[in-house]
């Protein structure tokens, strides 16, 4: 094609460099990549996907099945960007996608900045084309809050290509005075360049739209490269229009082969136009394009009619200006020049067959409303037999369908049928309506349209008849596939790919249907439409994802003492949405020896450790004591005040929930501590228990992990390191037992909780003071005199447990493990009932052969076996049974060897028994133990 | 994503609940078999369900739910049921 020196909307006065593969090409303000390349005389813009046929541009919107291309600029680089869609901009860089050049994703970070916005209205407008336009203005004069998307760049959309007139004005003047009205409205926003790429359950929408990434770099200060907008609408206009359906014939595929209203678009909106264009067609519509091209000084070979006559204006009109009219004849085949291009067209006449010169067939076989969006929420549809095409059926609760999306195509009709639907819309809000008369419109009388789907081929080859372009699926593909036996629209889809990828069937899916019912002998309206799936148009992850990426993808807890931690070089892990030392390396210390100095200190001086982020809550009331036995398998109510008791609780299936230590207070009031991990899902857990099935019971639960930070003083020595801080504490053994809780200034800090608990198997106290003043509790243990108080991390933490056989629930315990499986059954109390207790005393969870937790050693003490590995027995033919498997693991520097715990099944009873984990070629060497490896009698918790 | 309207902070964003499923009675005396039906079965209808939700990023109140499993249609939401006898 060829760029007209007058005429478009395009602005001459800026004309625009950019590249397309590799090579700089011109265009101008105004124009889409797509119309600045056909103005550009490339028609030919890439090969099919599997094929590698030569391509070109079908349409002007987004029904645009070939034209797609990787853009790269601002640090982004994108691919399936349809190029009908992306307005140009000085500096663009594109490549054709096809089979030589498929899209690609960045391998370097993109250092694009995409952004999320949220919005709430009345009345949504989907499409800004004629009854989108009359949909937004009418509900706009109401007052009512109004959004409308639309995925152009200005407003208007099929009036901007119309030759017809409203209000004594061109369609394009009413658009842009409407365009205007909708600015001024104050509760009115009007997306552009805005795609609704998703529906979603009551009436939630996707908008992607774009900002920065339409601009030249040097231009986008400031601005997102895309925004993605949450919309939630009270009710939704859907005026998505129609898209045109192409006809099936040989050679269909050619570049210069163009859907008939995109050649308007092209014409009136870009000054884009062939040299001598032919239209074919089966309606009156198409006539506009040959009018069109003929009152702009373009050559028209005429145009090709399926129909035998019509009594409508147009082809009248079309006549009377000299163009041919070609009745009762199609178009069989064509023929290229040697890159591809069109050059002619072959022609089946009453009279014969004959060939006709043109570089743009313009076709047009009816439309199709546009349903994406209505079809994403199975929203129903019905076939109508005047229009060839599904048109919606029931709209969705609180939307309404308008305009040529609902099959209303006469440009009148849409402009009331767009009233129509808002004055629903805001009836529906309990808004009043408005009582907008839409303007005149001249109109001319179209004949009746005609129903051809496909030209068969004249040699018989149906191979080079294609059905979707998108796919290269073509009408040999759909015998094949009902030949195979499919008859269902979606297995057709599935067996040919028609319908499926980005262009998810806009220009392929009625014609695949009624090739499919024609060779399956069944009317239309059997076949039914194949879906269409979210979202209408590709989202990048990046504009999902947002600003949440990097630093932003989550917050990141830190405990009070975290600038202590940093100070002492301390490596991090992330523990749920903390942030948690897991070890304190010396300069040139090995990770190893780092644990395994931190272990000693833990075992033979003082170690301490920020337990801040321990999960704590406060339970009070008057049936708290009565609340807690219902939640905790292990007896509550005879704790005496002041002490501490380590508790274990069950699901409903009597399956381990978590563990931690409950701590009474008072009286009525308890101080529970929960894993780090579980924190939130326990106080979840009480909060639904209570809410849903004790609601009279007075208890009140408060998570407080925030409230209170916590330092673990650990080791042998520890007495002697907090007696130094809290001198008033007497912490003789027989003062302050174990399991004790206490209250008392500890290194100044006032009413301090130390609570004598143990997650290490040594002497050990945990100090809990309000959470700013942690700090204080943890630099006055490292200044206290003490030699060699040492921090220690998760690692050592790990190792410290594993010795002494203690469980982490979700680490040692799976989803059906109880506390009887986990070693705990003797906690389980028979004196009360708690949740979990009738599940107990199913038959199948006391089996001797379930998974339990066992300890183990390897053979060769050196070999430390991972986590995860699986236990088989090394006999019998293969395949060996799985035993068990490894949950916890690690080399124990106090018993210099290495250990771990295992879940295995029937383990209890089979200590001493020897096992083989297989580990990539070699095999392991294991033996069952007692899970608790070091200190069996427990006489170092005392110190 | 779902609207939810909390009967106590209007419409939210599904995001901000959380599922709690169909609140089942527990029955104070049960055999293996019909406990194992309070475990482990759910009617599932193909139409309105009653179930529960908890608006846990909000105001952290559990309410009852009817969804329409079919069409997603939430025809009512609304306080817990009159709370179920005391029972441990």
């Amino acid at each position: 094609m060829r760029r007209l020196t007058t005429g478009g909307r395009i602005d001459r006065t800026r004309p625009l460099t950019f590249s397309f593969d590799g090579r700089p090409r011109r265009g101008f303000q105004g124009d889409t990549l797509a119309s600045a390349l056909l103005g550009a005389g490339v028609d030919v813009i890439g090969t099919s996907v599997t094929l590698g046929r030569p391509r070109g541009i079908m349409s002007a919107g987004m029904e645009e099945p070939t034209g797609f291309a990787q853009v790269t600029s601002g640090g982004v680089t994108e691919p399936l960007v349809r190029m009908t869609g992306l307005a140009l901009y000085q500096g663009l860089t594109a490549q054709g996608q096809g089979r030589i050049a498929r899209g690609y994703l960045s391998d370097v970070p993109d250092t694009g900045r995409f952004d999320k916005r949220y919005a709430h209205c009345d009345v949504l407008v989907v499409g800004a084309g004629p009854a989108g336009l009359a949909a937004a203005l009418v509900a706009s004069r109401s007052g009512a809050r109004v959004v409308v998307v639309e995925r152009d760049t200005v407003l208007g959309g099929a009036l901007l290509h119309n030759s017809d007139r409203i209000a004594g004005g061109t369609c394009a003047d009413w658009a842009e005075a409407t365009t205007a009205a909708l600015g001024a409205a104050p509760e009115t926003r009007v997306l552009t360049a805005a795609t609704a790429a998703l529906l979603m359950d009551q009436n939630g929408v996707i908008v992607a739209q774009h900002l920065g990434a339409m601009r030249p770099v040097s231009d986008r200060a400031g601005l997102p490269e895309q925004r993605l907008w949450h919309i939630r609408a009270r009710t939704i206009v859907l005026a998505t229009g129609a898209h045109e359906r192409p006809i099936v014939f040989q050679d269909n595929d050619r570049p210069g082969i163009m859907l008939a209203a995109a050649a308007r678009a092209y014409l009136h909106r870009y000054a884009v136009a062939p040299t001598q264009g032919l239209v074919f067609t089966t309606g009156d519509d198409a006539y506009r394009t040959a009018l069109d091209w003929h009152a702009a000084g373009v050559g028209v070979a005429g145009v090709i009619d399926a129909r035998t006559s019509s009594d409508g204006d147009l082809p009248r009109l079309a006549a009377a200006a000299g163009i041919p009219l070609l009745w009762s004849s199609v178009v069989e085949g064509t023929h290229a020049d040697a890159v591809g291009r069109l050059q002619g067209v072959r022609v089946r006449t009453p009279a014969g067959r004959r060939d006709i010169a043109a570089d743009l067939l313009a076709v047009s076989g009816g439309y199709d409303p546009a349903l994406n969006l209505h079809l994403q929420l199975k929203g129903s549809t019905r076939y109508d037999e005047t229009l060839g095409a599904a048109v919606p059926d029931t709209p969705l609760p609180n939307q309404y369908i308008a305009g040529a999306a609902a099959g209303t195509m006469a440009l009148d009709d849409c402009l009331a049928d767009g009233a129509r639907a808002a004055n629903d819309a805001l009836r529906a809000c309990g808004m009043t309506p408005d009582d907008w008369v839409r303007p005149d419109v001249s109109q001319v009388a179209e004949g009746t349209r005609h129903q051809l789907w496909r030209v068969p081929a004249p040699d018989g080859d149906e191979s080079r008849s294609f059905v979707d372009l998108h796919r290269d699926a073509t009408v040999a593909g759909v015998v094949r596939a009902v030949s195979a036996g499919a008859r269902h629209i979606e297995h057709i889809k599935r067996y040919t790919l028609v319908g499926t990828g980005v262009e998810q069937g806009r220009t392929a899916r009625t014609n695949a249907g009624a090739i499919t019912a024609a060779l399956t002998d069944r009317p239309l309206s059997d076949v039914g439409l194949s879906g269409s799936r979210p979202p209408v148009e590709p989202l990048s992850f990046h504009l999902l994802g947002g600003r949440a990426r990097g630093p932003l993808f989550e917050p990141v807890r830190t405990t009070a003492m975290h600038a202590d931690h940093l100070a002492d070089g301390a490596v991090f892990e992330p523990a749920g949405s903390w942030l948690r030392p897991s070890r304190y390396p010396k300069p040139g210390e090995t990770r190893q020896a780092t644990i395994q100095r931190e272990c000693l200190a833990a075992r033979t001086g003082v170690a301490i450790m920020d337990a801040s982020t321990l999960g704590k809550i406060d339970v009070r009331g008057p049936d708290a004591v009565w609340f807690l036995e219902q939640l905790y398998v292990n007896a509550i109510g005879s704790i005496p005040v002041g002490r501490a008791r380590y508790s274990l609780m069950c699901h409903l299936d009597g399956s381990v929930l978590d563990d931690g230590v409950v701590m009474r207070t008072g009286e009525h009031q308890f101080f529970v501590t929960t894993s780090t991990g579980h924190a939130a899902a326990v106080v979840d857990w009480m909060e639904e228990w209570l809410q849903t099935e004790w609601p009279s019971r007075r208890v009140w639960v408060t998570p407080i992990t925030e409230q209170l930070s916590t330092v673990a003083i650990v080791g042998p020595r520890s007495r002697d390191a907090i007696a130094q801080l809290a001198p008033a504490l007497d912490l003789s053994p027989t003062a302050f037992p174990f399991l004790a809780v206490r209250r008392g200034t500890v290194a100044g800090v006032a009413d301090a909780q130390v609570a004598r608990v143990s997650f290490s198997g040594e002497l050990a106290f945990e100090v809990s003071v309000p959470w700013h003043r942690g700090p204080e509790i943890w630099n006055a243990m490292r200044s206290s005199g003490i030699p060699g108080v040492t921090p220690y991390g998760l690692d050592a933490l790990q190792v410290l447990r594993m010795e002494k056989g203690y469980i982490i629930v979700g680490q040692d315990t799976e989803a059906l493990t109880t506390p009887h499986d986990a070693g705990l059954g003797w906690m389980v109390s028979r004196q009360k009932s708690f949740v979990g207790q009738r599940s107990l005393e199913r038959p199948f969870l006391r089996r001797d052969d379930r998974m339990q937790l066992v300890g183990f050693v390897t053979d060769d003490p050196s070999v430390v076996v991972p986590e995860g590995a699986g236990f088989v027995k090394m006999a019998g033919a293969p395949p060996l049974r799985i035993e068990g498997h490894v949950t916890s693991s690690c080399w124990s520097p106090s018993l210099s060897r290495s250990l771990g715990l295992a879940l295995v099944r029937g383990a209890r009873q089979r200590h001493g028994e020897r096992l083989v984990a297989p580990i990539g070629d070699q095999n392991v060497s294991v033996v069952l133990v007692d899970p608790v490896h070091y200190d069996r009698a427990g006489g170092r918790r005392d110190g | 994503m779902l609207l939810i309207t909390c009967p106590w902070c209007g419409p939210r964003e599904e995001a901000e609940f959380r599922h709690g499923g169909e609140g089942m009675p527990i029955p104070p005396q049960a055999d293996d078999a019909a406990w194992a039906r309070v475990l482990y079965y759910r009617s599932n209808p193909a139409g309105p369900y009653t179930e529960r939700w908890v608006h846990s990023n909000g105001c952290r109140q559990w309410l009852v739910v009817v969804r329409d499993t079919v069409t997603h249609e939430i025809t009512a939401t609304r306080p817990l049921d009159d709370p179920p006898p005391l029972r441990p």
